[in-house]
């Protein structure tokens, strides 16, 4: 189902900057890839959780960059290329096992299609001024999505934060664009959950009652692997 | 997926409200589903409730700016990379267990190994231990070049206590240079009109330098290139002349890279003190003119190679 997803206006911007732009388009691949470097390493910080692995992340990715420079495609979109590099890189390093693993011990024990956080909760959260979160939960932010399993944070970082497409993100982490939309969903659900828990206890909004039903519900990793293959 | 085929209810646009947001729906859908949002309170707060954890989400990345010494460390290792040839690399990437946490650096693996060090590998972490390290590697290079009756130990010793960091690091870049010149990369522009974008890298002004002296030889300007030696930055040129000879030029700051303690020899020529010796076979020559350090790998003999690099203007 390509047709549905169309490319989105901030990679094409970036394509654009990429062929076009003043300084990057005579600047050689050396000079392009450390204009990255900020972003691998951000990117590196939210995947490991800490900065010495990080530095040793993003090491390896330009090593490896480096090395595969003459299949790097002028013109497109060297950004999700390195990082995917350096996702594909941070899956098979240092999560040799894969990711599949510490999902199900994972926080997520909501289904699929219960409801989200109420409109009033959501609306109390936000900064009225600034657009973002109240600066209280946006502290949380941080905390919230270290604590997201791998899978669901790579995409939502990857996403949310370096504005990769779909299609870039499909590539980056291995699986179909449908896995892709789906971890995102995941993800931002867990975020929300947990921003709303923190908000509730810092006493932003009131705690809402049915959603803390479903809090109390065990795991029923059976029930989950099932969705998550009809999903998948 | 039948969600999206089918939306009836906003459960059933959930899914669909990332694509909008993310900016990955179709024109269609994107049109259908602002019909929606436009009468649904729930979803419009959604779609608002996410932009504000995207906007949050991006602010909390702005701290993790790279440090500036791991920069640092970055732009040598790409420069080092860059110097590699792909297909070279692919075979000398032979590191089993961490791989490319470890990069090779050819010149100081060979000089290693002929002194008996082993470690073919360095790990870029350690690049300040290995500073020091490298005096001890250079004393046994040393032992190479001199006559056999200084004791190794005794040199040794001196090198590691009485040198600064700066000062050793010349005759390590002299290998460097030596390196470069006996199997060169190719160049990065051929242009000399694009020199001056490397300024800033370098830290002086790179240009190609002017010399009578290299007129009569028929030197002819190949290219040039960046490169990082020891973590001293530097602008390579590639020359080739009549009768199939090369010469390798290193322009850098002198600064930042001071030669007076070498174990070339110094001469003057043309009432310049030139630095001159004898690098695995080549002659090498270095001097300094207003602040910019010139330094010259050749095939040809050190006379000829010191008046070369003498000349310069």
């Amino acid at each position: 189902m390509p047709f549905f997803f169309s490319k989105k206006p901030a990679s094409v911007a970036q394509d654009l900057a990429v062929t076009t732009g003043v300084p990057s388009a005579e600047a050689s691949f050396e000079v392009q890839l450390l204009g990255h470097l900020d972003t691998m390493y951000a990117v590196s910080c939210r995947m490991t959780r800490s900065t010495a692995e990080a530095e040793d992340l993003v090491q390896d990715t330009i090593v490896k960059a480096m090395r595969a420079r003459d299949q790097f495609e002028p013109g497109t979109n060297m950004k999700a290329w390195l990082l995917r590099i350096l996702t594909n890189t941070f899956i098979n390093r240092y999560r040799r096992g894969g990711l599949e693993r510490e999902i199900f011990e994972g926080p997520d024990a909501d289904s699929l299609t219960d409801g989200w956080v109420g409109a009033t909760t959501m609306r109390a959260m936000r900064d009225p001024e600034t657009q973002a979160l109240t600066p209280l939960v946006e502290a949380e932010v941080q905390r919230a999505l270290d604590a997201l399993p791998d899978e669901f944070r790579i995409a939502v970082v990857l996403s949310d934060i370096e504005e990769l497409s779909y299609k870039e993100i499909a590539e980056a982490m291995n699986c179909p664009i449908g896995t892709v939309m789906s971890r995102l969903h995941r993800g931002r659900k867990l975020l929300q959950k947990t921003l709303r828990e923190h908000a509730e206890a810092i006493g932003i909004v009131t705690p809402e009652h049915s959603s803390k039903k479903h809090q109390e519900e065990p795991v029923n990793l059976a029930e989950y692997r099932r969705r998550k293959r009809g999903v998948a | 997926m039948s969600a999206l085929k089918a939306p009836t209810d906003c459960v059933l646009y959930a899914r669909a409200l990332h694509a909008y947001v993310d900016g990955e729906l179709s024109v269609d859908h994107t049109a259908e589903l602002e019909a929606h949002v436009a009468k649904c309170g729930e979803c419009f707060e959604q779609v608002e409730h996410h932009r504000a954890v995207r906007l949050s989400l991006r602010r909390t990345s702005s701290v993790h700016a790279a440090p500036s010494a791991f920069r640092d460390r970055m732009a040598a290792l790409v420069t080092a990379e860059a110097a590699i040839d792909p297909m070279d690399a692919a075979a000398e990437d032979t590191a089993p267990r961490r791989g490319s946490q470890w990069t090779s650096h050819r010149a100081h693996g060979r000089r290693a190994a002929a002194g008996g060090g082993g470690a073919k590998l360095i790990p870029l972490r350690h690049v300040m231990a290995l500073a020091v390290a490298a005096g001890v590697v250079f004393a046994v290079g040393l032992s190479r070049v001199r006559p056999q009756n200084e004791t190794e130990s005794g040199v040794t010793a001196a090198q590691a206590t009485s040198t600064s960091l700066l000062s050793m690091s010349f005759d390590d870049v002299i290998d460097d240079l030596v390196a470069m010149h006996a199997s060169p990369p190719p160049p990065e522009t051929t242009n000399p009109e694009e020199l001056p974008r490397f300024d800033t890298f370098v830290g002086v002004p790179v240009r190609r330098p002017a010399d009578p002296a290299f007129k009569p030889l028929g030197v002819k300007w190949d290219g040039a290139r960046m490169h990082v030696a020891r973590g001293k930055r530097a602008a390579v040129m590639f020359y080739s002349m009549q009768n199939g000879h090369r010469a390798t030029m290193y322009v850098f700051d002198a600064h930042t890279l001071q030669m007076q303690r070498t174990r070339l020899q110094q001469r003057v020529v043309h009432q310049r003190p030139v630095y001159v010796g004898k690098v695995r076979g080549y002659s090498f020559a270095a001097t300094e003119r207003a602040g910019v350090g010139y330094a010259l790998a050749t095939d040809l003999d050190t006379d000829l190679s010191a008046n070369l690099v003498a000349g310069v203007q």
